[in-house]
């Protein structure tokens, strides 16, 4: 970051590159005028120290906001969900802002006070990624601080999924404080019982008075009662569960366990023939709600289980005689007349009604290309507008459109409480038969020849022999896991992904926005060789156009100074033409420019036509993203097959041949259907597949696969249903995921041996009939501790591996 | 010796008082963001913000 300012080459708010007309403003460059629009206003408040705090913490300003944008927020129906809290004078409303990163984000949003003063303070909740302000109503409105917070970079996040998330949230967050309360109480009762346990350690049972005996031992009864009838509970329920649905998890055993435990130290406690193992019960609940804790905090917040009411819109506008409304989408009607601008997503499947429109369906799709729709066209739901103001007639209500019918695919039934790789339910159940069956077989010989010592070494068995360690590996190591992931930017759902991701024996990609850049295209021109004058022409009629084709004609020009056009005409369909300084230009298909002597291409170029004569052609290329020939090779040397499925039409087909290979399944012109039938193709024959996509073109391919994973550009703003998100900048771990998959249980097979040596040292007593409290007490914790730091040194050394490949 | 039923009553009563607050701690949410509050003690105040504060004080 030093060079760059060095040789100020970045922009100095978001650090993106500077394109040709960068804008200098107070001896300082910036990309755009948004960006230079927010450094102003922080300038005017004294609020530069954002700048101080981290390099270039802004967020780019490229997309430009209009003033109904937030118009909905009028509504009282809809502001309902984002006001925590309104009296007379103020009111706390919270908002979502993915784009939070760091602290200059944190600094600038607890500051908001400084640049309103509506605003009487801001309150950031970084985990969360959201901001509660608190402001006085009869100074602003909500809407006003929606297009605050927007003005300085910070867009809230407002989707018409917004009660689901609210939700959603706060029962999250009181499992978490469920768990850290339990978490609190068998710590408390662990540290404390096992105080009072240290008579009974040093001094043996005989040697101390009885009297004192029956008072610790009562007194361990006491606080271990809350241990298992409070903090225990998420394991009997998770066992229950598993009992009901018939499928045998670890949590049976380790319940079981758990019961044994405290029900013979009841039975020894109030019969006053001993003192019962209530530490070693309290300090295996204890370690297994701490495994449970971190691996739920290692989880994070973003949202897997999205659907198409997180990506349209709260509300939209609706034309009314003169008036516009707000009106939230659930609310319109069939022959509604909608006013949308650029970038807003079209709601319904509707009717253009003014001129003809470009849109982007993208993401929809897959096609790269915006369409253009004809007045009286349809418009399907899902498509973004590319340019200027439009007005469309709703002809379906926004429920039945064609993309909802995609996502209804979906089933929701697959909430499972099962958190846990399925090798380590398969074992722990083995284990625990195993266990069961010494058990037995030290009660039979013992009730041979010393009856009184059958049950004491039966339940000493399963005391020590508790498949808790199994359970506690798996649980550390799949939150170190997570953990690593996350640093690099990788999420995980849940830990049940990697029981997926070692099987995975082919990727399918996406094309466009996964392995190629999504709003980068290349241009390439081929012909006769331009003069200066003729790029000067052609430049100049390229400016007058939105079209994606005339932008790449302008950028590849950069540099190159226009001159004022005398006529411009565009003839939708087929190109544009305009008279320059006498000249007459031409840009546009084949016929369109008489570009006869070039050949006939299967897809659009931009012919190119001065004074009659043909000159040459652009194509638009799609950039590459620049891992992903390094990404795609090392996938290669693993022996994992690849696939290509693209909704874009064969315009790229050479492209990809050479980067995939030629034994690569390559397929174009799919559409989301083909995508998710293509899977499941696969998977009928016996593969296991991964998917890698970006938009709801792939959503049900993802779902369909092994393995969903998407990548993602700004942190949460959209991401369809899936397993894994990848921010772009990590894309080249993909290669990784399946080996650090087999690593994570290679892991917890080895803690799990480690504590086996552990347990067949306490079985060797235990069968004897000679297992004493203070030998349990040592030997579990013991063996909790070393599972604990096996997996924190395992799963370092497992991604620092990542990391030293990666620099070669 | 019997003293050790006072004191040992008297540690566990304190104990218990600590996680009580812990308790306390986590339902009002003290836990839930742990990035935030290293930076917030690092921040300046202003002295417009603090002239703010006090006349909002002030109307309260």
């Amino acid at each position: 970051m030093e060079i760059n300012s060095a040789l100020n080459t970045v922009c100095y708010h978001c650090g993106d590159r500077l394109p040709d007309n960068k804008i200098v403003f107070d001896n300082k460059k910036f990309c755009c005028q948004g960006c230079q629009t927010v450094y102003s206003i922080l300038k005017e408040n004294d609020l530069c120290s954002y700048y101080h705090l981290n390099g270039t913490p802004g967020i780019t300003k490229r997309k430009e906001v209009h003033k109904e944008k937030y118009l909905f927020l009028n509504d009282p129906k809809i502001s309902k969900s984002f006001v925590d809290f309104k009296d007379d004078i103020s009111t706390k409303a919270t908002f979502s802002i993915p784009s939070i990163h760091c602290s200059s984000c944190l600094w600038l949003l607890e500051k908001l006070h400084n640049i309103e003063s509506g605003i009487r303070s801001s309150r950031v909740d970084f985990a969360r990624k959201k901001v509660s302000v608190i402001f006085d109503h009869n100074i602003i409105d909500l809407k006003q601080v929606a297009e605050l917070l927007t003005s300085i970079g910070y867009e809230p996040y407002i989707s018409f999924d917004e009660d689901r998330n609210k939700t959603y949230d706060s029962s999250l967050r009181q499992s978490r404080r469920d768990l850290l309360n339990r978490l609190g109480v068998a710590g408390f009762c662990f540290g404390n019982i096992m105080l009072a346990s240290l008579p009974e350690y040093f001094s043996g049972i005989n040697s101390l008075a009885e009297n004192w005996a029956y008072f610790f031992r009562y007194f361990n009864l006491l606080l271990a009662i809350p241990v298992f009838f409070y903090s225990s509970l998420p394991f009997f329920r998770s066992a229950g569960a598993g009992i009901r649905k018939g499928v045998l998890n670890i949590d049976i055993p380790v319940s079981i366990a758990i019961i044994i435990t405290f029900i013979r130290s009841l039975v020894e406690v109030i019969g006053g023939y001993g003192s019962g193992f209530f530490d070693s019960m309290a300090g295996i609940v204890f370690f297994m709600l701490i495994g449970r804790y971190l691996r739920e905090k290692a989880q994070n917040n973003m949202v897997f289980d999205r659907d198409y009411r997180s990506y349209f819109p709260l509300a939209v506008n609706r034309v009314e005689g003169k008036l516009i409304h707000s009106v939230s989408l659930s609310d319109l009607r069939k022959n509604d007349i909608i006013r949308l601008h650029s970038g807003d997503i079209v709601p319904a499947d509707s009717l253009v009604l003014g001129d003809a429109v470009l849109v982007n369906y993208s993401f929809v799709t897959g096609e790269s290309h915006p369409v253009r729709i004809q007045k009286g066209g349809v418009l399907y739901a899902g498509g973004r507008i590319v340019k200027g103001l439009i007005e469309l007639s709703i002809l379906k209500p926004v429920s039945q459109s064609y993309l909802v019918s995609l996502w209804n695919d979906y089933d929701a039934s697959q909430e499972g409480e099962e958190n846990h790789s399925d090798f380590v339910n398969f074992w722990g159940i083995r284990f625990t038969y195993l266990v069961l069956l010494i058990a037995v077989a030290s009660a039979i010989y013992w009730g041979i020849f010393d009856p009184s010592k059958m049950w004491t070494s039966a339940t000493a068995v399963l005391i020590i022999a508790c498949p808790c360690a199994l359970l506690l590996a798996s649980t550390y190591a799949d939150a170190q896991f997570i953990r690593h992931f996350s640093l690099r930017k990788v999420y995980l759902k849940n830990a049940k992904v990697f029981s997926e991701l070692r099987k995975v024996s082919r990727i399918v990609f996406d094309k466009t926005g996964t392995i190629t850049q999504p709003d980068k295209n290349a241009i390439l021109y081929r012909g006769q060789n331009l003069s200066t004058y003729q790029q000067r022409l052609l430049k100049s009629l390229a400016l007058e156009s939105v079209h994606p084709i005339s932008k790449g004609i302008t950028k590849y020009f950069e540099g190159i100074d226009p001159i004022l056009i005398d006529s411009f005409n565009e003839i939708p369909g087929k190109g544009i033409e305009g008279w320059i300084d006498n000249h007459h230009v031409q840009i546009g298909s084949r016929d369109f420019a008489k570009a006869f002597t070039f050949d006939a291409f299967k897809f659009p170029h931009a012919f190119v036509n001065i004074d009659g004569k043909a000159l040459g052609y652009f194509k638009l290329q799609n950039v590459l993203r620049p891992e992903i020939i390094n990404c795609i090779s090392r996938i290669k040397e693993n022996n994992t097959k690849i696939s290509l499925l693209s909704g874009d039409n064969e315009g790229e087909r050479v492209t990809m041949e050479n980067l995939l290979g030629n034994e690569s399944d390559i397929r174009f012109s799919q559409s989301p259907h083909d995508k998710k039938e293509a899977v499941k193709a696969y998977q009928k024959d016996g593969e296991s597949v991964l998917m890698v996509g970006d938009g709801l073109n792939d959503a049900g391919a993802l779902k369909s696969a092994n393995v969903g994973v998407v990548i993602s550009e700004d942190s949460q703003y959209f991401t369809p249903a899936c397993d894994i998100i990848v921010d772009s900048e990590s894309i080249g771990i993909l290669p990784d995921l399946t080996r650090l998959a087999i690593w994570n249980k290679r892991l917890v097979t080895i803690c799990f041996i480690f504590s086996l040596g552990y347990n067949f040292t306490g079985l060797w007593f235990a069968v004897q009939g000679l297992l004493s409290p203070l030998m349990a007490a040592i030997i579990m914790p013991l063996s909790s501790l070393t599972i604990i730091a096996l997996t924190y040194v395992g799963a370092e050394m497992v991604f620092s591996d990542i990391l030293t490949k990666r620099k070669r | 010796m019997s003293v050790i039923v006072i004191l040992l009553s008297i540690s566990v009563f304190i104990a218990a008082m600590f996680l009580l607050a812990f308790i306390w701690n986590v339902q009002s949410g003290q836990y839930e963001d742990d990035f935030s509050p290293p930076y917030r003690m690092l921040f300046d105040e202003d002295e417009k913000s603090d002239a703010n504060s006090k006349i909002s004080k002030n109307q309260n």
